[in-house]
């Protein structure tokens, strides 16, 4: 019982989380470069913003 | 979520296939985590510094306890130690990382209840991963060493409470899978106590 409890609740979860996570930012991930689905916990510890991205930017001319 | 869980496969499905080889080769093996982890820890975010990896192996630690006795229990049982050995070596890049950046950029006392939980969690795990190698274990003594190894549910819900504090996408999920383990746990506790009352009783 407890077993299939165990399999079901992992599936579940594993299928929720390739919906929700782009492939292509855990694949990102695994290579080594950092993604709006696998960089936010950073800066959500140090109780940063995420969208000031504008306010970074820099003029190329 | 993904990766973590990957690894989480990965993992049941080397320790069912090699279980005699992590055995016997777990100092090799060992060396080779540490050397890994030593390499990592000087790059700056990578799944392994952000604790996924050592997360993933640490799933399979924290639920064989609440599987049925079987043939997969009895396999995962007999490289639970060396699992646990492992996750906490390539654990030790995130909590220095993110020590180092709590000291460095966020201060001391500024951090979220995130850090200090995860903080918590880490020197809870240090003793257990000491005791977690055989000749150590055999020194301490088998009712010491249990009595010591009650700490991991405290380390597993600061580990819980850790992810689900940072409030990220992810924390529904990290609520599913603590919650669902505890649950378990729970449920296997009252068992075995209702058990040991009857005969008691009788």
């Amino acid at each position: 019982m407890r077993n299939a409890i165990v399999l079901i609740l992992f599936i579940a979860v594993f299928v929720v989380a390739i919906i929700r996570e782009p492939v292509d930012d855990t694949l990102d991930a695994i290579a080594g470069s950092t993604n709006p689905t696998y960089s936010v916990s950073l800066d959500a510890m140090a109780s940063a913003t995420e969208d000031d991205e504008d306010e970074d930017e820099e003029d190329d001319d | 979520m993904t990766i973590i869980l990957a690894t989480t496969l990965l993992t049941v499905l080397l320790s069912l296939g090699l279980n005699r080889s992590i055995k016997r080769y777990r100092y090799f093996i060992y060396a080779f985590f540490a050397l890994a982890a030593l390499i990592i820890s000087e790059a700056e975010a990578t799944i392994v510094s952000l604790g996924y990896v050592a997360l993933g192996i640490f799933l399979v630690v924290m639920y064989t306890g609440v599987l049925n006795r079987g043939l997969v229990w009895k396999r995962l049982m007999g490289v639970r130690a060396e699992l646990s050995i492992i996750a906490s070596i390539l654990l030790l890049p995130h909590a220095v990382s993110f020590t180092e950046y709590l000291l460095e950029d966020v201060g001391v006392f500024s951090g979220t209840i995130a850090y200090y939980l995860g903080i918590l969690a880490f020197l809870i795990m240090v003793p257990l991963t000491l005791t977690s190698f055989m000749f150590v274990r055999k020194q301490v003594g088998g009712k010491r060493w249990k009595k010591l190894h009650q700490f991991a549910y405290l380390f597993y819900a600061m580990v819980g409470l850790h992810l689900i504090f940072i409030q990220n996408d992810r924390m529904w999920m990290y609520i599913a899978i603590f919650g669902v383990y505890f649950l378990l746990k729970g449920s296997m506790k009252l068992e075995t106590y209702y058990k040991k009352r009857k005969p008691a009783q009788a």
